[in-house]
């Protein structure tokens, strides 16, 4: 068992290196792909600056405080888009070329098998950005960045990676069943995420409980970020938004997973 | 005429994927949602602050579904592919070609989810139908605003003659657009250097004079202050001075042009 494990660390490893090796073939393009993404952003927070420059703060949020909250969301999409955007993409692909078929006959749960199907590295620009952002932040927070704080922030920060990570899984899932479910997903779901960009308390009541319960991304971001920096504008108990995001975050990838992998099953059943 | 043809095509290639129509559509009014919920809480106090940059918001985005500019797209995939060498090879000038072919895309998404959006945008969010007269310099002021988008794109797809995977330059141009055509935060919003920087350069041209022609004052019996037609001979001058750069650009480029491999 241990060596089947060492053995498939060991073949990830040789995959990503070989990916990276293949990427670097088209230099200018690699690197101009992260490079896109840290200016995307960039000037993202710029924007964010020339708003608290004229208005203060966007309720009572001021400049750094807007800052982690977009970095909430933005590192979070990026890390698990790193392992998943591309992946769940070509599930899409292959389904609809009917080359999947190719993926069940691997000796490999298929799941694991499709995210070893990399493609896209520019998701590192949000994860550069990100580390940096939070720096900057953290200096000009009064919270102190101790030992404690880091393990808080790490936490949170995984249950924001699980939420984002699952919807991108549940999508890819859907791929299964229904031809460009992507392109729907990507206007469904992603255009959902628009919403927190902001403080979700500019919005009523109705859309902050559907941000809450239907569609979970709150707790990617403001949720936590509330209860990291002591505030709380939110209509939810304080250790809710203190842990919701990673319990819910566990609870979602675990039933995404279990659905792609019924996905899966079906497939099997119908082909051929 | 022939020109006529490709841009008939370009309008008929619009309605094919419809689902894409309704789920633009579907995009753009979360944002015009977002986008009033955010100004909403910037300006609460300040209903008439409001009002203007809801409206605005909302202005912004119907452009925005409207100026679907590809060309410059195909353009320098058929540079990076070589493919170029035969679209050289028809019985038209190609600059103009891909020119025809957006404006039959804009016609179409102007006549599906542009006029879908705006509609919707009365009857949802209350937005301010403009007088006649600034509905017509409006009208002339967005088709001005896509020649212009359509020649700052197309002079960053030529790069790509020149630096090979220059594509990638298309996605960055997105973002300055962004950032400095006044898309999301207009000029007067900025900081002094940024605005500088914004007045100097054709990007407010595509969305934030254009905007301002539809929210502006009218007055009179047409209804229309006459500033706004100083806007339009603005942009014709941006136009003209572009459009002799692509095209000198342009012949250069193609008689330097080797394709390589066949």
């Amino acid at each position: 068992m241990r060596s089947n494990i060492k053995s498939r660390i060991r073949l990830f490893a040789e995959l990503w290196r070989m990916l990276l090796r293949s990427k670097a073939e088209y230099r200018f393009n690699f690197f101009m792909e992260i490079f896109i993404n840290i200016f995307t952003y960039v000037v993202t927070y710029l924007q964010i600056w020339v708003i608290v420059r004229n208005f203060g703060d966007i309720q009572g949020w001021d400049f750094y405080e807007l800052m982690l909250l977009y970095n909430f969301n933005l590192f979070s999409y990026g890390f698990s888009c790193m392992i998943l955007y591309h992946p769940m993409r070509e599930v899409e692909n292959l389904v609809n070329n009917g080359n999947f078929d190719g993926v069940l006959m691997k000796p490999m749960n298929p799941f694991v098998y499709m995210l070893l199907r990399q493609g896209y590295f520019g998701f590192w620009g949000h994860i550069i950005l990100g580390i940096i952002v939070f720096i900057i932040v953290f200096q000009h927070l009064a919270l102190p960045f101790t030992f404690g704080v880091f393990l808080d922030l790490l936490g949170k920060m995984i249950g924001a990676i699980l939420i984002q990570g699952s919807v991108m899984i549940f999508t890819g899932a859907l791929s299964f069943k229904f031809i460009r479910a992507l392109a729907v997903m990507d206007v469904c779901i992603y255009r959902i995420r628009d919403f927190i960009n902001y403080p979700i308390s500019i919005y009523s009541t109705g859309i902050q409980i559907f941000l809450t319960i239907i569609i979970p991304y709150g707790f990617v971001n403001f949720y936590p970020v509330e209860a990291l920096i002591g505030k709380q504008t939110n209509f939810l108990p304080l250790w809710v938004a203190d842990i919701g995001g990673i319990v819910i975050g566990v609870i979602l990838i675990v039933l995404s997973y279990r659905f792609f992998i019924r996905y899966v099953n079906k497939y099997q059943s119908t082909g051929s | 005429m022939k020109y006529i043809k490709i841009m008939k095509l370009g309008i008929k290639r619009v309605f094919v994927y419809r689902t894409g129509i309704l789920l633009s559509l579907f995009s753009s009014l979360v944002s015009i949602f977002i986008l009033q919920k955010f100004w909403h809480a910037l300006y609460g106090e300040n209903q008439a602050q409001y009002l203007y940059m809801a409206n605005y918001a909302i202005v912004a985005q119907i452009l925005g579904i409207v100026y679907q500019v590809r060309s410059p797209n195909t353009l320098s995939s058929r540079i990076g592919t070589g493919a170029i060498s035969v679209e050289l090879l028809r019985p038209w000038e190609y600059i103009n070609a891909l020119l025809f072919e957006d404006l039959g895309a804009i016609i179409g998404h102007l006549l599906s989810s542009g006029m879908i959006l705006f509609v919707t945008s009365v009857f949802l969010f209350n937005m301010q139908i403009p007088s006649a007269g600034n509905s017509i310099l409006f009208l002339a002021s967005a088709f001005l605003g896509f020649l212009l988008l359509f020649l700052v794109k197309t002079l960053v797809a030529m790069a790509c003659f020149w630096i090979v995977e220059a594509s990638s330059l298309l996605i960055l141009i997105n973002v300055v657009i962004n950032l400095l055509s006044g898309q999301f935060l207009p000029t007067w919003l900025m900081p002094e250097w940024l605005e500088k920087v914004m007045n100097a350069l054709p990007f407010i041209w595509i969305y934030q004079k254009p905007i301002s022609v539809f929210i502006g004052e009218a007055s009179g019996a047409i209804g229309f202050e006459t500033q706004y037609v100083q806007i339009l001979l603005l942009q014709l001058g941006w136009i003209a001075a572009l459009y002799i750069l692509v095209l000198w650009i342009w012949r250069v480029a193609v008689s330097k042009l080797s394709v390589q491999g066949g």
